[in-house]
């Protein structure tokens, strides 16, 4: 009788052992073919909210008054004037650039075809936070490519699928990249940090030298750096606000304050490199 | 012997559950909320099936969980097979039945339990920083609520369709019979 409840009690546990068992020793190759398969099959309905939310978008601008309309245009009009100015300085420079480039002998500073896609759905728990493209391997969307948008960097591609990709953003505990504030060329890290609720989203950056000097009063710029391989120096990442000292003495590390609409973005700019 | 559709239909209703949750995170995002109920996953498939038929369920649920999550893939899996067999074995060992106050405090212990263990596991070097913490425990104390007020329904609606795909379905009861 004990054995016999001791046996019924015990098969849970054993089966759980034999389960954990046959998982360990399932092969990698199956284990990535069973989750890119997951994956896939479940990537076309969060297309169709996202096109779901994009019609319930145009709907509710239809009900909008004429001239609320004509004043949305005219104020886009606007901005886009200035940015057809900026556009053509931007020739100019570029052109003065290259032209500095062949004159000296100075590496060609890398270019990047650029490719806008929509983003479908945001993750954002407390241990990463991650969001979802419509666009994969089939648009030429590759792994580790930089993301940003018009007021700087987003984050980077983690993971392509066909169809769907999967960028990291820059407030992810998981999110580092090389940086530097505006005006000074030494190298930091920042690194992305969780947010309480209702907060904007934050970071951390390290290892700052400790002759830089900067408060809530007086803040500095944080930009991304060449150095990390991955995104074109001078990006705006942040606002750096307070300054701590650091565990090892020898550097000092900040708070960093993100853009308030990292999480409410809606269109992204993929940069591809170039090989010349 | 007809074809058990029961844990396919739990199976399912768990994908479902799982698929809403992530369309509420994605409406929650520009506030920085994060809702977390995967307790209620663990608990249905308790109720209405057996002990194979559940781990299967909640194994095939973990796998989704990882995929529309972004989670490491093995992740959920390993973490629901562990609490779906421990809370088996509670059940068999003290004889528990279903309630309503019953299941709620499978749902919230079997959350907080999950969210803990999930939130050890990923933290990628944060578990020294309070932030980190202090979005953990906002998210939880959220998730808590939310759960507390969808258990019912949520079982109830599982119940009912396994009723009607097969009229004759009962609850296991602690010595795992039917």
């Amino acid at each position: 009788m004990a054995n016999r409840d001791f046996r019924r009690l015990s098969k849970p546990w054993l089966i759980l052992g034999l389960f954990l068992a046959g998982w360990w020793l399932i092969p990698t190759v199956v284990k990535s073919f069973v989750q890119t398969s997951f994956y896939e099959f479940q990537a076309p309905l969060w297309s169709v909210y996202s096109k779901a939310k994009d019609l319930q978008k145009y709907w509710a601008l239809r009900n909008h008054s004429k001239k609320a309309l004509i004043e949305s245009s005219r104020d886009l009009s606007r901005l886009n004037a200035s940015y057809e100015l900026a556009l053509s300085q931007n020739t100019v420079l570029k052109e003065e650039l290259e032209h500095l480039e062949t004159l000296l002998t100075f590496p060609k500073i890398p270019e990047h075809a650029i490719t806008f896609a929509r983003i479908s759905r945001r993750d954002l728990s407390s241990w990463s936070h991650f969001a979802t493209i419509q666009k994969g391997s089939a648009d030429g969307i590759t792994e580790g490519a930089a993301v940003i948008y018009r007021k700087g960097v987003i984050g980077r591609v983690k993971k392509v699928y066909t169809h769907n990709a999967i960028i990291e953003l820059a407030s992810s505990p998981t999110f580092r990249v090389a940086a530097r504030f505006i005006g000074d060329r030494r190298p930091i890290t920042f690194q992305g940090m969780s947010n309480a609720a209702f907060t904007t989203p934050s970071g951390r950056a390290y290892n700052i030298p400790t002759d830089v000097k900067l408060s809530s009063e007086k803040p500095l710029k944080l930009v991304s750096s060449k150095l990390g391989g991955v995104f074109p120096d001078g990006l705006p990442i942040g606002t750096a606000t307070t300054l701590e000292p650091g565990t090892d003495g020898l550097f000092k590390s900040a708070h960093v304050e993100l853009p308030n609409d990292l999480h409410s973005i809606q269109e992204v700019a993929v940069l591809l490199p170039l090989s010349r | 012997m007809p074809f058990d559709l029961r844990w396919i239909i739990i199976l399912f209703g768990n994908c479902l559950l799982l698929f809403l949750v992530a369309m509420v995170n994605d409406a929650l995002a520009p506030l920085s909320i994060y809702l977390y109920i995967n307790g209620l996953i663990v608990l249905v498939p308790l109720i209405y099936l057996s002990l194979s038929k559940g781990l299967l369920c909640v194994l095939i649920t973990g796998i989704y969980s990882d995929a529309i999550l972004l989670l490491p893939f093995g992740t959920s899996p390993v973490i629901f097979a562990v609490v779906f067999t421990a809370y088996y074995w509670f059940r068999q060992e003290f004889k528990t039945h279903y309630s309503p106050g019953h299941n709620l405090l499978y749902a919230v212990s079997g959350n907080a339990f999950l969210l803990a263990i999930t939130s050890i596991t990923l933290n990628e070097g944060s578990l020294s920083h309070f932030s980190y913490w202090s979005s953990i425990l906002l998210n939880f104390l959220f998730s808590q609520i939310v759960l507390s007020l969808i258990t019912p329904w949520f079982i109830s609606l599982q119940g009912s369709l396994v009723e009607l795909a097969s009229p004759k379905t009962t609850k296991y009861d602690a010595n795992g019979q039917s």
